[in-house]
């Protein structure tokens, strides 16, 4: 079955044009579920890069505009998109041309499965 | 230096005396002697309320310092709060565990929410197109579905409210 949430994962991942890599991981970026191509830059799979979100997103949450949802960065080659989905965290890795909007919607793609995984952070 | 100790000095016979003057304190030497407890390592030097109790006190700052350092925005919090590399390799393999007992659990596949794609269109573009005589036989089925649809009549024969136990 975990082999059918891979599946899942390099589904969706196969239907935008550019994304690299979904990561799904709790507040300290330990990975929880992942999925990425050869061409996603190894780096922003670490867990001090993808854990680094979790406390940015609440320090953010303390600005008077309401909880953080989602925080986008662009670098030069690249552009991630985090997402606070409490207790987990889902970060998205795609090249810089891909179409932002479609990252940002992909949330709408992952509420089962994120559903699913919350369980296992709140059993553990 | 002189001046200070010669002020305190002047202070402590004017309390053993009891004869008020110029510098006598208002307020009695019992809210002198109350000390605010220290709170993390801090003493506290504002005045506090004499009435409450110490305890209820020391809650009440406790609150507000919690309160306080979460509202604060340390971004320097964010660095050096990593997982240990022993830790992270333990919880993944938790989590994958976990994943997997739930997972297994789970009667609903996962599907994406779009049919499948196809990596040769061509193929089916260039299919036999469905034949005349299979299009005329389901148009002729369906026109006579909805002819039949709109024969149906509803033969009145009873009322429709009945009424119970009336008299």
């Amino acid at each position: 079955m975990t082999e059918d949430l891979k599946s899942y994962l390099n589904k969706l991942i196969s239907s935008v044009e550019g994304l690299l890599a979904i990561v799904i991981t709790d507040r300290d970026g330990v990975p929880v579920a992942k999925v990425a191509t050869e061409q996603a830059p190894e780096l922003a799979l670490r867990p001090n890069f993808l854990g680094t979100f979790g406390m940015a997103t609440d320090q953010a949450s303390k600005l008077n505009l309401s909880q953080n949802k989602t925080i986008t960065a662009m670098y030069k080659n690249y552009q991630v998109v985090q997402m606070n989905k409490s207790p987990l965290l889902v970060t998205l890795i795609a090249t810089r041309s891909a179409n932002t909007g479609l990252l940002l919607e992909m949330d709408n793609y992952l509420l089962d499965v994120l559903k699913e995984l919350q369980q296992v952070i709140i059993a553990s | 230096m002189g001046c200070c100790s010669s002020c305190f000095g002047a202070d402590k016979e004017a309390d053993y005396a009891g004869i008020p003057d110029e510098r006598t304190r208002l307020l009695g030497s019992t809210v002198r002697n109350i000390q605010t407890p220290p709170v993390n390592g801090e003493s506290l030097s504002s005045p506090v309320p004499t009435g409450a109790p110490p305890k209820d006190e020391q809650s009440a700052l406790t609150r507000i310092l919690t309160k306080t350092a979460r509202n604060v925005i340390d971004v320097a919090t964010i660095e050096g709060q990593g997982v240990e590399q022993h830790e992270y390799y333990e919880r993944a393999r938790h989590y994958s565990q976990k994943v997997s007992v739930i997972l297994a659990n789970k009667n609903k596949s996962l599907k994406p929410l779009l049919p499948n794609g196809v990596l040769a269109p061509q193929i089916i573009l260039a299919a036999q197109p469905i034949s005349l005589a299979d299009i005329e036989l389901i148009s002729n089925a369906a026109v006579k579905a909805a002819k039949a649809m709109k024969d149906v009549k509803v033969q009145h024969k009873e009322d429709l409210v009945v009424a119970f136990g009336v008299p």
